[in-house]
């Protein structure tokens, strides 16, 4: 890291949080601090919205993830812009009509509070958890890249975000959001400037995409019906619809951010800003994936793009096996090349016919064995450690960036990097703090509590949650799995919480009882389903290894299909 | 909310949706084109 990049990274952050919490210094009320005074315009409010759900492991991930296996990805977003419009047509009016701070107090007027607790607590859980994940993620990468401290890393972004969070609160929070969206566009339209610079330099875009083409990382579509397979049109449309749902509708992460709106209209037009914008901005950061993918059929990529793996190899004495499969490696990707220039030679020449038939089937012979060499490494490692998490994706981006991208640029990227971490985390503590000063604080221990008793316990209880965030953060590479298992968590939790809500809008004639005992039954069978599978019952082998994502829609149609039984039930006695 | 307002709203939803067809329609193509 040259000094340019520290000074525009640290800068770029510092400045930012400085602003957020010097702008919103006057936070006098608890609708100021939690609501953001009810004022803000849809510009801030999708803005807000996107970077709430953007965080950092969309700008690391995502690219890896066009960089070996294309723009699949994107599928898994279709249900999104459905799944807003929903939440602007049905969700939103209610919450403004009864003028609710979080979602929960809503399920309170609807059914009662037992209702509302067990919700809100579900919430409390799941997003408590995901709040330090959110800052250790981004952090376990950057310091294995750039040999940072993880400690210092964790605690770098984490009392940042504090800083501004338990100051202005949800207005803090929207205003550094702006200019950490500001921050990441920037960052992102460079690194793809510069690849497509790179790459010109090589070959015509034209061939370059054709290359990707057959490759296999330019087809975004599958229309397949095989539920094993992760990424399809149809787990998009619906069980990417379900999350959606269960996220924006029900999650006070975000539905805390549309609730800073000045009215029904600002809330409704920032929700439809993203379903719009929502699928174009994931196609660019995973076609920028595909890019690095064609950079590195010009300029030999490493082995494994997470180095200090390699590192830990040789000192534990593999250094010769490691360097035989460096050997083959560097073979292979010359002849790679050859492949890749033959065939860039065929299209130049038209594309079509025999020679370019064989030129094609050359080139994927050669990235087939390129990933079995890749693969030969990964056995390797996993001999060594069977615990260790092969996959290098989160990587690949990084790698790139710090090799590759000019002075400053790389900087800003970096700071790219933690503005969305920054991002998302505001915006969980925030929610984490409204709904236990709303849900628990003010409902059950203090409802005679005065105005600025309670702007008190707001701005403590966001600064027990950062600390909770940083803690876990901190403690967090002493578990393993554990990126697995918290997003696990939210996928165990959303269905239900969802089917909560579906019936609360929309079936009203079932009662708060009925509801109450349905979200427990649902919940407790998603458990049994996954803790059935993880043990392998026989009777859940049918299910094969369906993912996470179906969880939100068994446990939303279990919670509904079962409160119309039970309400049936009671109502004939 | 009066009965225009509605309409107007819905005709939102639908502009976004008919956004959605038409990417999902224009990755038919990408795919198809590279496959």
């Amino acid at each position: 890291m040259r000094w340019l990049d520290w000074t525009v990274m640290i800068g770029t952050l510092v400045a930012i949080a400085a602003y957020g919490t010097w702008r919103t210094r006057h936070q006098r009320t608890v609708n100021d601090y939690l609501r953001g005074g009810g004022e803000m315009r849809w510009f801030t409010i999708g803005l807000s919205v996107m970077a709430t759900q953007a965080s950092a492991i969309t700008f690391l991930s995502a690219p890896g993830l066009g960089y070996e296996s294309g723009l699949r990805f994107v599928q898994f977003y279709f249900g999104l812009p459905l799944a807003l419009v929903l939440v602007a047509a049905f969700f939103i009016p209610i919450y403004y009509r009864l003028r609710v701070y979080t979602a929960y107090e809503y399920l309170e007027q609807r059914f009662d509070l037992r209702t509302r607790l067990l919700a809100a607590s579900l919430f409390l859980i799941q997003r408590g958890l995901a709040a330090g994940l959110t800052i250790f993620a981004p952090a376990i990468v950057l310091s294995s890249l750039l040999g940072w401290d993880l400690n210092f890393t964790n605690l770098f972004v984490g009392l940042l975000v504090i800083i501004y969070t338990v100051s202005g609160g949800t207005r803090a929070v929207s205003v550094t959001q702006r200019w950490q969206m500001g921050v990441i566009f920037l960052g992102m339209v460079l690194a793809f400037g510069i690849l497509v610079y790179h790459i010109t330099e090589e070959v015509s875009m034209p061939v370059a995409l054709e290359l990707a083409g057959t490759a296999g990382r330019m087809q975004v579509l599958d229309f397949s019906f095989d539920l094993n397979q992760r990424y399809t049109l149809w787990t998009g449309l619906t069980g990417g619809l379900f999350l959606a749902l269960s996220y924006f509708g029900t999650d006070q992460s975000q539905v805390q951010r549309y609730l800073t709106g000045r009215n029904v209209r600002e809330s409704r037009l920032g929700l439809m800003f993203n379903a719009a914008l929502k699928i174009p901005m994931q196609f660019f950061i995973l076609f920028t994936g595909v890019l690095v993918f064609i950079f590195y059929l010009y300029q030999q990529p490493p082995l494994f793009f997470n180095q200090v793996a390699l590192e830990r190899l040789e000192e534990q004495g593999y250094g010769e096996e490691l360097q035989a499969i460096q050997g083959r490696y560097d073979q292979n990707y010359q002849q790679l090349q050859e492949a890749r220039q033959l065939l860039s030679e065929s299209y130049v020449a038209g594309g079509n016919g025999e020679a370019s038939a064989s030129a094609k089937k050359l080139f994927r012979t050669q990235l087939a064995q390129d990933q079995e060499i890749r693969q030969e490494l990964k056995s390797l490692l996993l001999r060594v450690d069977p615990a260790f998490k092969v996959k290098d994706t989160n990587y690949v981006f990084l790698t790139f960036v710090m090799e590759y991208l000019p002075a400053g640029v790389v900087g800003l990227i970096l700071a790219l990097i933690f503005s969305a971490a920054m991002s998302s985390t505001s915006s969980e503590l925030n929610a984490l703090s409204t709904t236990s000063s709303i849900d628990l604080y003010r409902r059950l221990f203090n409802r005679e509590v005065s105005e600025a008793q309670h702007l008190r316990a707001s701005r403590w209880l966001t600064l027990l949650w950062g600390s909770l965030a940083i803690g876990f953060a901190l403690t967090a590479s002493l578990f393993d799995n554990l990126i697995e298992m918290v997003n696990l968590l939210g996928s165990l939790f959303y269905g239900s919480i969802l089917g909560i809500f579906i019936v609360a809008f929309f079936l009203r004639w079932i009662k708060a009882r009925a509801v109450f005992w349905a979200a427990l039954v649902g919940e407790g069978a998603v458990l049994l389903i996954h803790f059935g599978r993880v043990w392998e019952w026989e009777w859940l082998s049918f299910l094969g290894t369906i993912g996470y994502l179906w969880y939100n829609v068994i446990g939303c149609g279990l919670v509904v299909l079962t409160a119309v039984l039970f309400q049936a039930l009671g109502s004939k006695r | 909310m009066n009965r225009s307002n509605s309409r107007r709203w819905r005709q939102v939803y639908a502009l976004v949706l008919l956004l959605l067809a038409a990417e999902i329609i224009a990755f038919y193509f990408l795919t198809e084109y590279y496959r």
